[in-house]
């Protein structure tokens, strides 16, 4: 372990509060300013407040009339949807993938990074990959023409820009995977092989394994990724936009359409959206720190 | 407790493997017998196979060449999890997010042992192993050596018919070592299961076993109670490494050893070349000559706190006695070093003597 | 047998959607229904390479403001990453929370409000207000990784270059850095990765004045043309990957897949 530069901090120089706020200064300013201060604005000019210009007064308006817009409820109601259908099948793939390629002896370098190339891909290029793959003329419908399964484009589903969201769905299923594979990967690299050799001495055959030792030692990584898969999913905007059609889009779609919004009038309930949608993702994570983290953590 | 089943003897014959990246196989046509209900210590130096040989034992690696028997039949094509075995690691390997008494438990558990009988055997066997009422605890909660005693106390609840241990002790404290041993031979013996320690210490081999199985180079080289080490070294090698510091090659003839020390009277010993091992502690200072006694020169004594070791330097042989530290030694003095027949041994040459009869 | 079909399942199903965006990038004429070009065509790489073309900009433009986001990100945070890893304080927790939630919450949700005040004091439409919103992701990301080597970094090491006689900023060059240097590479990777990226806050704040790929990108494909747009999304898609292979060939072995955790 390393010695804690608590026990050894030299006589001159800078007290140790003083080293320590120097050193956090810089970071804490700019997430200060531009995250909790761009927060606090979008709180206040959901309540009203217009900066730079007068007439304005506090009021909730915005959020009734959030709630009452019928853009706005379908919207949640896809955003929802689709990001809780992506994080269960990430979560489920994700896990599978690992399991697979945990078991696999042979070029297993080689398998881990071709399992692993989505991941830097920018989504923005994912996005366009579904989209040249399941739009109505993409390739995934000239296959099925070539299958004679169908004979023009209109006869192969709408996945893009569809009120369901398939193409947001595998776009985000097919980069979140890799992101929840490649964390339970290194999961079970971390010993759970010699558990489950102590499992086998103690008669337990491979489902049970499974069941009892494995899928609990990785069920805090799995948590982990699922948050955070479901409070990117929640927030992202490049995907829906240019996957998700004009009705419903995604909140985060709606909330940028109604800031750009030539109407000012407009803006404090796109204001009352996004702080809706952080205010929701954090409250996802603070639930998650306080219940889950810490039953799962008690395995530890 | 519940009365075991009758314990089964374990027999390796011819057992070999070889690691995919390694040049020299790590067991080596190993062959060994374990008499049932005995506690057998597997000893030798780090990276010699012991392991290896248990893993063999335990299904858990598959020899390619060879055969593992429990009792009268093979148990090579079975997978660990049907063995009747249970293995100790050197790591107690519990299980995380499991209580003690999960952790316990967890072998009846996959048997579908009912909860009752499961809960029953569970507090039965934590008392055994001295942790009564552990059954709440959390793995992180317990010290080094409660984590080892859990971690027998599991693998002994399953009533297995062949225990297997992998230095379990090895990351224990001196004091704890003892402890435990004591502890292990006790269940053991209460419970009479055959058992196969494998052990890099040799006084924990000496002080634990019925019998010592010690193992080089991938196989075995002397298996027999421990005193046999001591008294009856049956090769030279097996002589090193139990500490015999005197040994010297020549050739046995008309029941005398003729060496570079000169002739001397030797008891049951094979005619032919060989090798005298005698050890630090059974020779002797002496004044005057006699049968069995040479002259040299005293080059070191180093004082060890509850002994001297004296190096004597006859001719070209150096040898080592162990006195009291009472005795006064001066180095470069005279003295003469008897050695009494009836306690050292001849190892005769082995065939392909690795060590020839002009080299010790 | 059937570990071969899944893996077999798995490859197939993470490499497919590559398949399109290869293939349209080099397309001329491809009408539906055929399964492969009429066509091929030079266009795409002819608009990369083409001098004052739009693509080319905007790979300048993605590659300043990658540069300057990371050098920013990793200047402000890894010495956060060390206050973190390297004492424990009171209050501790907190500011963990604070420096790593921009991680997780939406940065959009976050940053809209801001966007009146680039405006007002002559931040938006620049490089230079585009920087300062990417800090926003990115920071975070630099302080995990930092903070996490800082924690197994020995201070030892920097006292003993001091007795020495070294002085504080010779530690740091000297002793310091070359320690941190594979975090260092994970997290300008993460940084760079975020930045290259980014659209949304890159159209809010630049407000379509600064143009980055991802945004040439969008501008395409809602535009139809797909061949530009696919053989710009392949422009975007090569540096990552280099960066990942380039950077996991010099990391021990379990870093590798890590790297390849840009922004989600």
């Amino acid at each position: 372990m390393s010695s804690s530069a608590d026990a050894v901090q030299p006589r001159r120089g800078l007290a140790r509060p003083a080293r320590i706020g120097l050193l956090l200064a810089p970071a804490l300013s700019v997430v200060g300013v531009l995250f909790v201060g761009g927060f606090a604005l979008g709180v206040a000019q959901s309540l009203g407040y217009q900066p730079f210009l007068d007439g304005w007064r506090w009021s909730t308006d915005a959020y009734t009339t959030a709630w009452q817009d019928p853009a706005v409820r379908a919207s949640v109601g896809l955003t929802l949807r689709v990001s809780l259908l992506s994080t269960v099948g990430a979560t489920v793939l994700g896990v599978a993938a690992a399991l697979l390629i945990h078991r696999t002896r042979r070029a297993r370098r080689l398998l881990t990074a071709v399992f692993a190339s989505p991941l830097p891909v920018p989504h923005v290029v994912g996005a366009l990959t579904m989209l040249l793959l399941l739009s109505q003329s993409g390739l995934l419908s000239r296959v099925t023409h070539a299958a004679g399964v169908t004979g023009t484009p209109a006869e192969f589903p709408a996945l893009t820009a569809d009120g369901f969201g398939v193409a947001i769905i595998a776009e985000y299923v097919w980069k979140e995977t890799p992101f929840v594979g490649v964390v339970v990967l290194a999961a079970l690299s971390a010993g759970v092989d010699e558990l489950e050799d102590a499992a086998r001495t103690l008669g337990a055959g491979g489902l049970q394994r499974l069941r009892h030792v494995v899928l609990p030692l990785i069920a805090p990584s799995v948590a982990a990724t699922s948050v955070l898969v479901f409070a990117f999913t929640f927030g992202s905007y490049e995907v829906p936009f240019l996957l998700g059609g004009p009705f419903p889009a995604a909140l985060p779609v709606v909330a940028l359409q109604y800031h750009q919004d030539v109407d000012l009038a407009a803006r404090p309930e796109a204001m009352a959206i996004s702080v809706v949608i952080a205010v929701l993702v954090a409250a996802l994570v603070v639930v998650y720190l306080a219940t889950v983290d810490r039953f799962v953590r008690r395995v530890r | 407790m519940t009365p075991a089943p009758a314990p089964e003897a374990v027999s390796l014959r011819g057992l070999c493997l070889t690691y995919p990246a390694a040049g020299d196989p790590a067991v080596d046509g190993l062959s060994l017998e374990l008499a049932p209900g005995t506690l057998t210590a597997l000893l030798g130096p780090s990276g010699c196979g012991k392991s290896t040989t248990l893993q063999l034992v335990a299904g858990l690696l598959t020899p390619q060449e060879g055969d593992v028997r429990f009792g009268d039949r093979s148990v090579l094509g079975t997978p660990p999890e049907r063995r009747p075995v249970a293995m100790v690691f050197q790591r107690p390997l519990l299980f995380p997010h499991l209580s003690v008494g999960d952790n316990v438990g967890f072998g009846l558990r996959m048997r579908r042992v009912p909860r009752h009988e499961r809960r029953r055997r569970v507090e039965d066997m934590l008392d055994l192993v001295q942790l009564p009422g552990f059954g709440d605890r959390r793995a992180h909660e317990l010290s080094g050596g409660q984590e080892q005693r859990v971690a027998l106390a599991r693998a002994m609840v399953t009533d297995p018919r062949v225990l297997l241990l992998d230095e379990p002790f090895s990351q224990l404290d001196a004091g704890l070592r003892g402890q435990m041993r004591d502890l292990l031979r006790h269940v053991q013996r209460q419970v009479g299961v055959t058992t196969l320690f494998v052990t890099h210490d040799q006084l924990e081999a000496v002080e634990l076993a019925d019998s010592v199985a010690l193992m080089l180079g991938g196989r075995i080289e002397q298996h027999g109670p421990p005193r046999a080490f001591f008294e009856r070294p049956e090769t030279v090698a097996a002589a090193r490494f139990f500490g015999a510091a005197n040994i010297v090659a020549g050739r046995v003839s008309g029941g005398r050893f003729e060496c570079e020390l000169g002739e001397l009277a030797v008891v049951d010993a094979q005619e032919g070349p060989g090798h005298l091992v005698a050890r630090p502690e059974v020779l002797r200072l002496s004044e005057g000559a006699s049968r069995n006694t040479v002259q040299g020169t005293v080059t070191r004594a180093d004082y060890r706190g509850t002994s001297i070791a004296v190096i004597v330097t006859v001719g070209a042989v150096s040898l080592q006695v162990t006195v009291p530290p009472s005795v006064s030694v001066p180095v470069g003095a005279r003295v003469g070093v008897h050695i009494p027949a009836h306690a050292c041994t001849v190892v005769p040459a082995e065939p392909d003597d690795r060590y020839g009869p002009g080299r010790t | 047998m059937r570990r071969s079909v899944g893996v077999g399942v798995l490859v197939v199903g993470v490499l497919t959607p590559f398949v399109p965006l290869l293939v349209w990038a080099v397309s001329g004429r491809w009408r539906y229904p055929s399964l492969l070009p009429q066509e091929l065509s030079a266009r795409g790489a002819r608009l990369l390479a083409e001098p004052g073309s739009q693509v080319l900009s905007g790979l300048v433009t993605s590659l300043t403001v990658g540069a300057a986001v990371t050098v920013l990100a990793l200047a402000v945070g890894t010495p956060a990453g060390r206050a973190l890893g390297l004492y424990s304080f009171r209050g501790q927790r907190l500011v963990r929370f604070v420096l790593l939630a921009p991680a997780i919450v939406p940065g959009l949700a976050v940053l809209l409000g801001t966007q009146v005040f680039f405006l007002r004091y002559g931040l938006a439409d620049s490089v230079a207000g585009v920087v300062l919103v990417h800090l926003v992701p990115t920071v975070p990301y630099v302080t995990l990784v930092t903070a996490a080597a800082f924690a197994n970094f020995d201070v030892g090491y920097e006292q003993q270059a001091r007795l020495l006689g070294a002085r504080p900023l010779q530690v740091l060059r000297h002793v310091t850095l070359p320690a941190l240097r594979p975090a260092l590479m994970v997290a300008a990777s993460f940084a760079f990765l975020i930045s290259w990226s980014e659209y949304v806050l890159t159209v809010l704040i630049g407000g379509g004045a600064v143009q980055t790929l991802p945004l040439l990108l969008f501008a395409y494909a809602r535009g139809a043309d797909l061949t530009l747009a696919a053989a710009v999304a392949l422009l975007l898609v090569a540096p990552p990957l280099l960066l990942v292979a380039a950077v996991s060939r010099r990391l021990p072995r379990d870093h590798g897949p890590l790297v390849g955790l840009g922004r989600l």
